[in-house]
């Protein structure tokens, strides 16, 4: 009998049978047959139904959902989630730039020091970043206690529930899915080729702006896509460090889900979001195979 | 050799170690103007090491490094006139062919249209024009060479440096790109320093060879003058094989000194060749192609010649000559001996037993000894 089961689990482990391959796939399979593909499913049925009153569910087929998450009265929510994802994206590029740069030529042997750090925001609570920044940010909190308290203000800034402390949110949240694909692009050029610039005459600013930054676009290009898509679906910033005029995508959906009861709207800003998401990956994952054909 | 003029380049004393391995222990050598000179090495000798010591990229813990009469020990890369063929090409994988040559030209402010004559000019010189527009990731290793070398000339530095260029192809292209690059820089007037673990190679292109072991230059010289006066076993070796012989000076006698060749062997070789002053133990390398085996009937050495005893032990067909390997009698190493076909064939199935090395006393060459000079 253990011998049988010995032959087994080499059988499933040798990498060369098909049908091993679907046994081992399996489990993961299920699970996100039953809670991905399943929800998505019954969320586009969502999206076809009609409200009821008192936030019940008519079963009957119609696009008057699609309809309305394309008029005019959502523009501007669209608009500035795309403007406030494409500022986290630049801004983030900004600052992961450099990091990026710092971690590929200088850390030396640092370097998987300052990569653990950065991952350290992955391993908080979401909503423990944010009370943070709350209390960093708040009209009584610690930056306006030392401007006011060394005098540089005379009275504390409102910076909270604006713009910039939602983006400033965004960019923290972000910030390490632009650093580690640029890192992972810097790491990846040959030192010879920065070598051969040298040699040709080039100074080590024109190295950068003629072969290091342009060998490392693939890697700018995933940065932007990694922040930008998730960006898009983010509700929890704007909900704690904004207000009415920061109102995002993202918390026009959980609205409709948690406050408006409208389920089926909900379900149709959700696919649509889902559907610019996709075409983003979509193009993502192109590059990414360009790249490795290359 | 002694430079009419100021050398192009003087390195001296150039020391340098990784990790506390020293990897250059003083090298010091000049390259002339339109020279050119091969750094030839077995793996790891330090070659790489001191043309990246010349090109910028490292810095000596010690020595100096003069172009054109400058020190220019400190000087970055990029501001010293010496382009590199690298090893493996370092074709920038985001420009063509074009803008890969251009890359030099267009740091220096020149306008586009003497860009473009620069660059084709030097495409048309490895005879690559009609792939300008390329990418690297569509060339052959033979190509993407010969960009290589059109990017490190089209700024016409007085000095290139090429770290093994031709060691990624294959045997005939190989032999036909040595010919050509010889061509090219016999063309230019612009000095060359090629490194190479192939002593073939160095032979056939340089003006002169330095042979590097471990970390030192063990000899300089042209060619012919290395081949045919190797002044240490090791170079006597590596530069087209050689037998060394160990040998005893007995005594000196007026114009002859008189050696035990290998503890059995005594001769009177005449004081030539800086035999004079040599005394005790010496070395003796001895050219496989000037050592014919025969087979031993017991007959005396002619005049000017001498015999090794010993017995067949092995021949290795090389298509147009014959290796043959004699085992000689209270000796370790084996004596190898080179032998034309027609030379091998009158030999016969004759020696299959008791067989004779046999050379000429001239063709002896004393060697240096590493142990006198450290
Ligand atoms: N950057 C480096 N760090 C540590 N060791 C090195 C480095 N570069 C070269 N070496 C060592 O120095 C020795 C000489 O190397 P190199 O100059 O490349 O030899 P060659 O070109 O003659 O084969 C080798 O043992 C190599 O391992
Ligand atoms: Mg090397």
């Amino acid at each position: 009998m253990p011998h049988k089961i010995k032959k087994f689990l080499a059988w499933l482990f040798s990498g060369k049978s098909e049908k091993a391959s679907h046994i081992l796939i399996l489990p993961a399979s299920f699970w996100l047959a039953f809670f991905l593909v399943v929800p998505i499913m019954l969320l586009l049925v969502l999206s076809l139904a009609q409200l009821g009153p008192y936030g019940t569910i008519i079963w009957h087929p119609t696009l008057e959902n699609f309809r309305r998450v394309f008029t005019p009265l959502y523009v501007p929510i669209v608009a500035r989630t795309v403007a406030y994802c494409g500022a986290t994206a630049v801004l983030c590029l900004l600052l992961g730039y450099p990091t990026a740069y710092f971690l590929s030529f200088y850390a030396g042997e640092w370097r998987d020091t300052f990569l653990i750090l950065l991952m350290i925001p992955f391993w908080t609570s979401a909503l423990v970043s944010i009370y943070s920044w709350i209390i960093i940010l708040g009209r009584d909190g610690l930056m306006n206690s030392v401007l006011v308290g060394s005098g540089a203000l005379g009275k504390p800034l409102d910076v909270l529930n604006t713009p910039f402390s939602v983006i400033l949110g965004l960019v923290y949240f972000y910030l390490p899915f632009m650093i580690l694909p640029l890192y992972s692009s810097l790491e990846k050029i040959p030192k010879q080729y920065i070598e051969a610039s040298y040699d040709l005459g080039a100074g080590a600013f024109q190295t950068f702006l003629k072969v290091t930054l342009p060998l490392s676009l693939p890697g700018v290009f995933a940065g932007f896509i990694l922040t930008f898509v998730p960006c898009l679906g983010d509700f929890l910033t704007a909900e704690f460090l904004g207000g009415p005029r920061t109102y995002l995508i993202g918390n026009l959906i959980e609205n409709q889900f948690l406050m408006a009861q409208d389920w089926p709207f909900g379900a149709a800003l959700t696919a649509v979001l889902l559907c610019a998401m996709l075409i983003g990956l979509y193009y993502y994952q192109k590059l990414e195979a360009a790249e490795l054909a290359a | 050799m002694i430079f009419p003029v100021e050398p192009l380049l003087d390195l001296q004393g150039l020391e340098k170690s990784f990790g506390g391995t020293r990897v250059l222990k003083g090298i010091s050598l000049s390259v002339g103007q339109g020279e050119f000179l091969t750094l030839l090495g077995p793996s790891g000798c330090g070659k790489t090491t001191t043309l990246r010591i010349i090109a910028g990229f490292e810095t000596a813990d010690q020595g100096r490094v003069f172009l054109s009469g400058k020190d220019i020990t400190q000087v970055p890369p990029y501001r010293r006139d010496i382009h590199t063929v690298f090893q493996h090409y370092a074709l920038f994988p985001h420009y063509n062919v074009f803008d890969n040559v251009a890359f030099g030209l267009r740091l220096r402010k020149m306008n586009e249209g003497e860009i473009r004559d620069r660059v084709l000019s030097s495409l048309d010189l490895v005879r690559l024009r009609e792939l300008e527009g390329r990418r690297p990731g569509q060339l052959s290793g033979g190509q993407m060479q010969r960009v290589a070398l059109a990017r490190a000339l089209a700024g016409r530095p007085p000095l290139l440096l090429l770290d093994e260029p031709l060691g990624a192809l294959d045997l005939k292209l190989r032999k036909e790109m040595q010919l050509e690059l010889k061509h090219i820089q016999r063309r230019l007037g612009i000095s060359f320093i090629y490194v190479t673990h192939d002593q073939e190679e160095a032979m056939t292109m340089s003006d002169r060879v330095a042979v590097f072991n471990a970390g030192r230059i063990e000899q300089l010289g042209a060619p012919q003058d290395i081949y045919e006066n190797p002044e240490t076993a090791f170079v006597a070796d590596f530069i087209g094989a050689a037998n060394i012989l160990s040998a005893e000076v007995l005594s000196s006698v007026g114009d002859f000194l008189k050696i035990k060749i290998e503890g059995s062997v005594e001769t009177e070789v005449p004081k030539q060749n800086g035999w004079g002053g040599a005394q005790g133990a010496v070395q003796l390398a001895l050219r496989p192609e000037r050592v014919v085996v025969s087979a031993d009937r017991g007959q005396a050495p002619e005049s000017g010649w001498l015999h090794i005893k010993g017995a067949l032990a092995e021949t290795v067909y090389l298509g147009n000559s014959r290796q043959v390997i004699l085992r000689a009698t209270g000796r370790e190493k084996n004596i190898v001996s080179s032998m034309s076909a027609e030379a091998f064939a009158s030999l016969g199935a004759e020696v299959s037993g008791a067989a004779l090395a046999k050379f000429r006393i001239k063709d002896l060459v004393l060697l240096k000894n590493p142990e006198k000079e450290a």
